[in-house]
């Protein structure tokens, strides 16, 4: 086999054609995945993510026949045998087969959301008011007895602000860019599919905003809109939804030429019938998978907002205010620098670690098909 | 036809830019003119909506600015040197020495990221899935979740308080032209903080492509010759596997000019980041949109340069486009 140019290899047992079936328990996996899926009926669940192709198993033969479905193939497809239903021995291989890395990146977000979730009810102090044994030393004295990760300049604790910090970062990224999926990707899949008029309107539009870095359109209209905490997901999502279009847009285009989009429309489906029930399904995986790149992004563009003093105000805390406070008192407490710092680092590691994963499990289901 | 088209979208493109931009004024609660007086009076408030025409619709007041800015006239600023009823300093002059000072940052810290990456990549390359080449890999994609702002307070810390190798935050740097030694030397910690995202981009993209040049008849041929590895690296292989860098470097100016606000604002230079932000701060509305215009363009315009730079540096796509 010869290299392979990508950085991906080592993550992509999937890749190799000779074996289907990895690839289909790929779908599979990613759809555990899908934060969108769970409300879809099981029938759907097996093997047929993206593209609705049913897939039938020989008895006895590890192989693996699509079948192009129509736009009435579910009463058959019920009658099949051997479909493996979520959570049997096939899906649960599949886990196995996915990096202890990504599980570890799939524990720190959990981990994160519950702590974000939690903070209120654990034992935490304020995160805006000084305490009062911090009072009693310097200001940002270092890791000690109650102060896990020390006192801030302002006398606050550390490990307290890190916890709730933890808060905007998340409702940022992943409240903005499912907004911005959600705009991005109804666009995206009613140009990539209508074409025309719409379709250059559309892309010059969202080339236009691609055009503006995105920290300085992000200061631009921040310092027009406002600094609440549903402005900055606004205008993260306002920075998103290009990109977003233009992946939905993509694989809408790619998907919209396959036979099976033309067989369901010589049976008579109507446009819109065939959009929504054929190739709605089929971009949700890429579209998640890019969106969860994006969370990352968003993540970042947050953390540079208030790194720059102009996200969410005070008394609210973010990561990015703590960096910025951190790196004006360097002599102090280093803790207050580097919690937020490795804080806001593993998130995104973590997020873009997924992303790439499920992105290489997404590429080689594409070259199979 | 093909560059008809690419001409009229480029004008469309420009034209929406500087739109979006101006409509970000109809974003605000109140007159603008209240920014400018501040608390005082309404008489203020009267004067200045009827020089600067804001009483005017929207669209004649987008008209008026553009026509402005194509003749070269930015405007003028609210909030510097302006006292409520007299025009503030015009944009041009505060724009004037802070733009160099950004271009230059942003040149030198990709040349630091080409120095640094082309041979850690070739490196990578010749050893694919070596230990060597996995572990810079891997390095590169824990660099790329590491945000600028995380990277230079942390590059501070390290560089300038740990040791004392690099001047501090907020030293007076001197001008290229006055005393280019101590000037580079300023601004070496800075451009590194925008050179390791570079670095971590490039080794990734021309490692890849470098192994597939790798492959190539041309390259077994010119081992079979005899040549030196490090020859073969740089004459032979190096080129071809640059094309996929050069349009990622285009697109990567957009994160660079965010690196450099951030960079701007951490080392207290005055650049085009530092005016943005500065602006921000003060409310200073006429700066920021100008600010976002003038990098805009600039970012499209570098993008279509590198794309027409393609057929220069590679005789297959020049003859490509000959044979259409």
């Amino acid at each position: 086999m010869p290299e392979h140019p990508t950085d991906d290899d080592e993550v992509a047992p999937f890749a190799a054609p000779e074996a289907p079936a990895g690839n289909l328990d790929s779908e599979t996996a990613l759809l555990q995945m899908d934060p969108g899926a769970g409300g879809r009926p099981s029938s759907l669940t097996m093997g047929a993510a993206g593209n609705k192709m049913l897939h039938m198993e020989m008895p006895g033969i590890d192989e693996m026949l699509y079948v192009d479905p129509s736009a009435d193939f579910s009463a058959q497809a019920a009658a099949l045998p051997g479909r493996a239903a979520p959570g049997s021995s096939r899906t649960r291989s599949q886990f196995k087969r996915l990096s202890w890395g990504f599980w570890v990146a799939v524990g720190w977000v959990v981990f994160i959301v519950v702590l974000a979730i939690l903070a209120p009810i654990l034992p935490l102090q304020s995160y805006s008011d000084p305490s009062q044994s911090c009072l009693n030393t310097l200001p940002g004295a270092g890791p000690g007895v109650g102060h896990w990760l020390g006192c801030d300049s302002g006398s606050r604790d550390v490990l307290s602000r890190v916890i709730w910090g933890t808060r905007v970062s998340l409702i940022v990224g992943f409240c903005s860019i499912a907004m911005g999926l959600l705009v991005g990707g109804i666009l995206g899949l009613i140009a990539g599919y209508f074409r025309g008029m719409f379709d250059e309107g559309m892309g010059v539009l969202a080339n236009t905003f691609l055009s503006f870095p995105y920290l300085v359109l992000g200061l631009a209209i921040i310092s027009f809109l406002g600094n609440s905490l549903w402005d900055v997901v606004l205008i993260i999502a306002i920075l998103a939804w290009p990109l977003l279009f233009r992946v939905v847009r993509a694989s809408t285009i790619e998907y919209g030429e396959r036979d099976y989009i033309i067989a369901s429309r010589a049976l008579g489906s109507t446009r819109w019938r065939v959009l929504l029930k054929q190739l709605l399904p089929d971009v949700v995986p890429s579209a998640v998978t890019y969106g969860l790149i994006g969370v990352a992004v968003a993540i970042v563009a947050e953390g540079a907002l208030s790194f720059l003093g102009q996200s969410v105000a005070d008394p609210t805390v973010t990561w990015g205010k703590m960096i910025a406070e951190g790196s004006v008192n360097l002599n102090e407490n280093v803790a207050q620098l580097l919690a937020p710092a490795i804080a806001m680092f593993l998130t995104i590691l973590a997020v873009n670690f997924m992303g790439e994963k499920l992105r290489s499990i997404l590429d080689a289901r594409e070259a199979v098909l | 036809m093909i560059w008809l088209r690419r001409a009229i979208q480029l004008v469309i493109t420009l034209f929406l830019v500087t739109f979006l931009t101006f409509m970000l004024t109809s974003l605000l609660p109140g007159n603008p003119a209240y920014v400018i007086c501040g608390s005082s009076s309404t008489q203020c408030v009267n004067e200045v909506t009827t020089r600067l025409g804001l009483n005017h619709s929207t669209i004649v007041q987008y008209w008026d600015w553009l026509k402005n800015l194509l003749t070269g006239n930015l405007g003028y600023s609210y909030t510097v040197g302006s006292t409520g009823t007299s025009n503030g300093v015009p944009i041009s002059t505060i724009l004037s020495s802070s733009w160099q000072v950004t271009v230059e940052e942003i040149l030198y810290s990709q040349v630091m990221a080409l120095v640094v990456s082309i041979p850690l990549a070739m490196w990578a390359a010749l050893r694919a899935n070596k230990l060597f080449d996995r572990v810079s890999t891997t390095v590169s994609f824990g660099t790329l979740s590491l945000p600028p702002f995380i990277i230079a307070p942390l590059l501070v810390l390290l560089f300038t308080v740990k040791w004392s190798v690099f001047p501090g935050v907020g030293t007076q740097i001197p001008s290229l032209v006055s005393d280019p030694a101590q000037n580079l030397w300023d601004l070496t910690l800075p451009c590194m903080v925008l050179a390791l995202t570079s670095i971590a981009v490039f080794q990734r993209l021309l490692r890849a492509d470098m192994i597939t040049t790798l492959e190539e008849d041309y390259i077994v041929m010119a081992r079979a010759k005899g040549l030196t590895t490090s020859r073969i690296l740089f004459r032979h292989a190096l080129r071809p596997s640059t094309f996929t860098l050069m349009t990622v470097a285009g697109v990567q100016i957009g994160g660079l000019i965010t690196g450099a606000v951030i960079v701007e604002y951490v080392f207290h230079i005055n650049g085009l980041g530092s005016v943005l932000t500065n602006a921000v701060s003060s409310h200073d509305y006429p700066v920021i949109q100008i600010v976002t215009v003038i990098v805009a363009v600039a970012y499209i315009v570098i993008n279509l340069a590198i794309d027409s730079l393609y057929s220069v540096i590679d005789p297959r796509i020049r003859r490509a486009r000959a044979s259409h």
